[in-house]
């Protein structure tokens, strides 16, 4: 019996940071990992996930937090259900996690497998996850062109803890070192692409508002769409605290 | 009819190379069909393809579960050991550590392993030609392009609409519901390439030793696995292996590669990977029955206090209890359960001969084990059937042999009808696989019948041929050998004849078994008689004939036989009416007892008691829940009615209705399963672990809340988790109760029992208190329920082929004697013969199975050919003028005889059928002699009987002769 929840903050931090760095392919990924966050975000997204016959779409608003290295966050789905999560975490370190189920219910929730689906996506929670770039060790593999613009062609192996993924190749944009796609690939080969389209500046920073992740073997995929989103609002710290759930 | 005999006859002898070569073109036509035979023991095979249980349960396979893909294993300490013990436990690990990489394929390591393989016999094959397995291509880009304005430019309602269009997407255009549509051909799963040919030219010999110090510890001991499988465990380890065990174990390697890459394990229960959920002191924390360390390795428990901890771990979950570890009188737990269930492909029989042995292999100390499952069971029942071949078969030929031998006393007459019978044998069974017409436990005894049928064809035309040695000279030669042979043919003929007709009779049947039964033992008479016409005549043309005292047969008649048939004779004229009336009495008795039969289907009862799966099946039933399982799904009519805590709730009570230990006693409902299962263990780890909460929540929001943070594995991508296939189909519509059943303890698992079980279920839905809430439909399905039905059809293909068979009898024999009294009185040693037998069976309680149902053709085809040969040769004597006593004292000592020879050369033919592996083939074997037995009192007793008190009249055969 599994039940695997995460924050969704990551949603919202898997583009610019999601990557990681022999030499130049290090300095590549710190490149990347320098790229301009906020503050704080507030926003709407949608997930549409499709699998085989079934297609579903899921709603949530989403509002987090930066507090130095550690983030806290708090998602409130819309559809189909009322659950919400809370969620305190920093890199290299196991999250804090509470649910809110729709009848009120609060549970705390331990950190869980994080080769798992989340929420019956073709997210795992390893994708959702904050990352340290110094967890990875990095490979340049030369340079791809992916969509007609040129790209870093970068391996990267995690150093310790739990492995969901044998090895991510990401491919870094060199007009302005954002990812645009991701190849994981599991202990069974080659299994999710993932890619980033509808790519936006808002407030100065880089917004891809459309993340699709694919089966290789093309029986599905989950896109998230940022529906809206607000960077560097007023967030009060009550809003993320357990008690307010 | 006599005319026509007589020119083929003649062709035959001034053709002889001629037939000789178009013989052996023939054979060799039918020789490449025997390679393409396959044996198929499985219930569906011979299932009517058009019955309504039969198409349900096959959609339920796809949509929801195959519940025949279900492998049960008990694990219990050996002796001298203790369950609960780390000797136990790093065994049991290592079977789940093997068993573990069929549910998670990794590539890499599969590629290296089989790399190592190919490397160490320098094994070739052309990667050119090897063709990826196509993905799977659907086209969204239109969908998503207007997802993309609707959900990122319209700020207003843009998501309500994007949620109306993906509503409103075709689901598909297949819907596996429809009847009327035929089953998608690609609904099996496909493996990661695919199956290689391997090239051997240059092979380099290589050991066993060689190929296991290249393997990792856990291929090592999918290498010993395989060599179980293919007999070469006690192959010495330092010995080079030949190009051909090399290649079989290439190739065995290759397939388990193939159907690793499926991840064809799809559900593992079992005691060291399983994992639970706690929600002590409001906190839900997965729980992993057995930790792992950080080099992957699990810490297996060793000290009293670890083996405590780990036993809280598992009794906390209720469903446990039920699939995981059974109790004993003291609660203590006594023996572990590994349950498995494979995903959708189309034959599992392959993997399953290979994967057994990764189970069965731990079957060794301090481990024991028992194994059971539908696929199990075929696997058994085809062992046994290749096993019953390869051991009648030559019995058979040794007998028939024997049998020649001792009527001829000559080269030529053991080996000319030996050939004959078994050009007739080979002819058929190729013929079978070219039609590709697969075994099944009926069609398994189609080569000894046929062999002994064919043999009493070539011992009536080679017998002929030794009467009529004497009259036979150089000069003459031709004319006498067309004259003899055309003579006997007649016989022959009318003799394959009636026998191919009471097989046809079966050929009717919607049983797939027994129709290619039917029909193939009809085609096999054909084929006996044919080559009889053929080969005997074309090869003694060819010979000089045999010198006369060579022939030392027909001296003297058997003392026994010749008693036993005058007291025959002395009965049926001196005690005509007590014999009536005694006849009378044991067919109404036979009757009585025929009513008493009872069909049975339930593939247990093939097996002997004390065969190794019938060991398995009583002591599985005794430790858990049945190996069987009837499906009862629930239609809710809507998309995610499954969700909504009515129909949950309602099928709760069911499932506490199912506990009661009256159901189990009586109707043998040994537990329960189902989607809601799940709702309830969330709902109890939510509250607190509190056991009054495994419940179905009363909300609907929380079941779904339930789902949304469920996070099992889809690994083929249909919108459920894979934990949740077997209960729900992918719209959440259906919803399906698993009810397990099987063998208690000393009470087997019958049809009848499945019936009364069906019923029971049948008769609490339709109690008006117990309808399904808001008019939800329900239905059962699953292989079980076919046992059922096709015990039904054997009923009834049996009834019809006797009924049709007598009436085809009554008209020959019309045909014949142009007597209606004739034609009635003809039927006696049939109808005697069916009513003793089956009385028997209904007496004895032994059930009318597929095997038992060729009695009665047995019964009509000896019997008619006794009635006419009896009737031909009393004719024969009554037109010389005899009256009717003296005509039948003659006819037994002339037809009498010869028919009681017959009879004892068949019984002893078929006797051999005792030595099967099968319980009905052995009790075949021992029914078909007292068929013989009673067909033969019939006919030489109560026939003459009736002739002689109600005068019935024969009139010439020989006029009727000529229009057959």
């Amino acid at each position: 019996m599994k039940i695997k929840l995460k924050n969704m903050l990551a949603v919202f931090l898997i583009l610019p940071a999601l990557a990681f760095a022999d030499e130049k392919g290090r300095q590549i990924m710190e490149k990347n990992d320098a790229l301009k966050e906020p503050d704080t975000r507030k926003g709407v997204s949608v997930m549409v996930v499709m699998k085989g016959d079934s297609k579903e779409l899921k709603e949530f608003e989403m509002v987090s937090k930066k507090y130095g290295k550690k983030t806290r966050s708090r998602s409130t789905f819309l559809k189909p259900t009322r659950i919400e999560f809370l969620s305190w975490s920093e890199p290299g370190e196991d999250s804090l996690q509470w649910i809110k189920l729709s009848g009120g219910t609060v549970r705390k929730i331990a950190s869980s497998d994080k080769g798992g689906s989340f929420v019956g996506s073709h997210f795992y929670y390893e994708d959702m996850q904050d990352r340290d770039i110094d967890d990875f060790n990095y490979k340049y593999l030369g340079d791809e062109k992916v969509n007609g613009e040129d790209c870093f062609k970068v391996e990267s192996v995690k150093k310790k803890g739990t492995k969901v993924y044998v090895k991510t190749i990401v491919y870094i944009r060199k007009s302005d070192y954002f990812m645009i796609k991701a190849d994981f690939y599991e202990n069974k080969g080659h299994t999710k692409i993932l890619e980033v389209d509808k790519i936006e500046t808002i407030d100065g920073i880089l917004t891809a508002r459309k993340i699709t992740m694919s089966r290789t073997d093309g029986k599905g995929k989950s896109i998230i769409y940022i529906k809206e989103v607000d960077y560097n609002k007023s967030v009060s710290d009550e809003f993320l605290k357990k008690e307010s759930l | 009819m006599k005319k026509i005999i007589e020119k083929w006859i003649t062709l035959i002898i001034n053709n002889p190379r001629a037939v000789l070569a178009s013989i052996i073109l023939l054979t060799a036509f039918f020789i490449s069909g025997l390679r393409k035979i396959e044996i198929d023991s499985s219930v569906e095979y011979l299932m009517p393809k058009d019955e309504p249980v039969y198409k349900l349960t096959e959609r339920v396979k796809v949509a929801l579960v195959n519940e025949k893909t279900f492998l049960i294993t008990s694990i219990e300490p050996s002796e001298g050991h203790e369950l609960l013990s780390n000797e136990v436990f790093n065994s049991l690990n290592l079977l789940v550590e093997e068993i573990e990489e069929y549910k998670d394929f990794n590539l890499n390591l599969e590629n290296e392993r089989l790399n190592t393989i190919i490397k160490a016999g320098n094994a070739l094959y052309n990667i050119e030609n090897e063709p990826e397995v196509k993905k799977e291509e659907v086209n969204l880009d239109n969908l998503e392009e207007d997802l993309d304005k609707m959900i990122l430019e319209d700020s207003g309602k843009g998501t309500e609409n994007a949620e109306k269009l993906l509503k409103k997407q075709k689901v598909s255009s297949y819907d596996i519901w429809d009847m009327t549509k035929p089953l998608p051909e690609d609904r099996y799963d496909k493996p990661v390439r695919e199956k290689r040919i391997y090239d051997l030219t240059k092979y380099t010999p290589v050991s066993i030793s060689q190929i296991r110090s290249s393997l990792d510890t856990i291929a090592n001991r999918q290498l010993d696995s395989i060599l179980l499988y293919l007999k070469l465990n006690d192959f010495d380890k330092n010995m080079n292996l030949s190009v051909k065990q090399y290649k079989k174990i290439l190739n065995a390697w290759e397939s388990l590669y193939l159907y690793k890459s499926l991840n064809i394990v799809r559900m593992f229960l079992n005691p060291i990977s399983g994992e639970d959920i706690s929600g002590k002191n409001n906190e839900l924390t997965p729980v992993d029955f057995i930790e792992k360390n950080e080099n992957g390795k699990r810490e297996l428990p060793v000290t009293k206090e670890d083996f405590i901890e780990y036993e809280k771990k598992i009794r906390l979950s209720p469903i446990n209890s039920i699939n995981l570890f059974s109790l004993n009188e003291k609660n203590k737990i006594q023996a572990f359960a590994l349950g498995i269930s494979l995903r959708s492909i189309e034959h599992y029989n392959h993997f399953y001969e290979i994967f057994h042995h990764v189970i069965e292999k731990y079957n060794t100390k301090p481990l024991k084990l028992h194994i059971m499952g539908s696929m199990v069971i075929e696997k058994y029942m085809q062992e046994f059937m290749q096993r019953d071949l390869s051991t009648l078969l030559p019995i058979v030929f040794i007998l028939v042999i024997l049998t020649f031998f001792l009527n001829f006393y000559s080269i030529r007459g053991v080996l000319l009808p030996t050939l004959t019978v078994a050009l007739g044998a080979i002819w058929t069974m190729g013929l079978l696989g070219h039609l590709n017409v697969k075994m099944s436990l009926l069609v398994n005894i189609l080569p000894p019948l046929l062999i002994a049928i064919g043999s009493s064809y070539s011992i009536h035309m080679f017998n002929q041929y030794m009467l009529e040695l004497k009259t036979f000279t150089k000069e003459n030669m031709k004319k006498a050998l067309i004259e003899c042979m055309s003579h006997i043919s007649g016989t022959v003929f009318l003799a394959a004849f009636t026998t191919c007709i009471s097989f046809l009779t079966l050929s009717g049947s919607q049983v797939t078994s027994m129709r290619h039964f039917g029909q193939f033992a009809a085609v096999g008479a054909f084929f006996g008689m044919l080559v009889s016409f053929l080969l005997i005549p074309g090869v003694l043309i060819l010979l000089k004939p045999l010198k006369l005292e060579n022939n030392k047969n027909q001296k003297g008649t058997n003392l026994i036989i010749q008693f036993f048939v005058g007291r025959l004779s002395i009965l049926s004229t001196h005690y005509a009416k007590p014999v009536f009336i005694f006849s009378v009495l044991l067919f109404v008795l036979g009757i009585f007892g025929l009513t008493k039969v009872r069909p049975e289907t339930a593939p247990m009862f093939n097996f002997k008691d004390d065969s190794i799966i019938r060991k398995a099946d009583d002591r599985i039933g005794e430790l858990f829940n049945g190996t069987f399982a009837i499906n009862l799904i629930f239609d809710t009519g809507k998309k995610d009615g499954v969700k909504d805590p009515k129909i949950l709730k309602y099928i709760e009570d069911i499932q506490k209705w199912a506990d009661d230990p009256v159901q189990r006693n009586q109707y043998h409902i040994l537990s329960t399963a189902t989607f809601g299962d799940f709702i309830k263990r969330m709902n109890m780890a939510i509250n607190d672990d509190k056991k009054e909460f495994y419940k179905i929540p009363d909300s609907q929001h929380t079941i779904r809340d339930y789902l949304e943070i469920f996070a099992g594995e889809d690994e083929d991508s249909d919108g459920r988790p894979d934990a949740f296939e077997q209960f729900v189909d992918v719209d959440y519509r259906r919803v399906n109760l698993i009810i397990r059943t099987g063998s208690i303890k000393e009470r087997l698992f019958s049809t009848e029992i499945n019936k009364k079980l069906e019923k029971h279920l049948k008769n609490y839905l339709e109690a008006p208190k117990n309808h399904p809430p808001d008019n939800a439909e329900y239905f059962m399905a699953g292989s079980t329920m076919n046992f059922p039905v096709l015990a039904d059809y054997i009923f009834e293909s049996q009834t019809s082929s006797i009924l049709l068979s007598l009436f085809i009898i009554f008209i020959l024999i019309y045909i014949l004697f142009k007597r209606i009294k004739a034609s009635f009185v003809s039927l006696i040693p049939i109808c005697f013969g069916i009513s003793q037998v089956y009385g028997l069976m209904g007496f004895l309680n032994i059930p009318l199975d597929i095997p038992k149902v060729i009695l009665s053709s047995i019964a009509i085809g000896i019997g008619i050919d006794d009635t006419i040969h009896f009737m031909r040769t009393m004719s024969h004597f009554l037109k010389k003028g005899m009256n009717i006593k003296e005509a039948i004292y003659h006819t037994h000592a002339e037809a009498g005889l010869a028919i009681t020879y017959t009879s004892v050369a068949l019984i002893l033919g078929f006797s051999i059928l005792m030595v099967s592996s099968f319980k009905p083939v052995f009790y075949l074997g021992l029914l078909v002699s007292g068929v013989m037995f009673s067909t033969t009192i019939g006919a030489l007793l109560f026939l003459p009987v009736y002739i002689y008190l109600f005068k019935i009249e024969i009139p010439d055969f020989e006029n009727g002769d000529n229009k057959i």
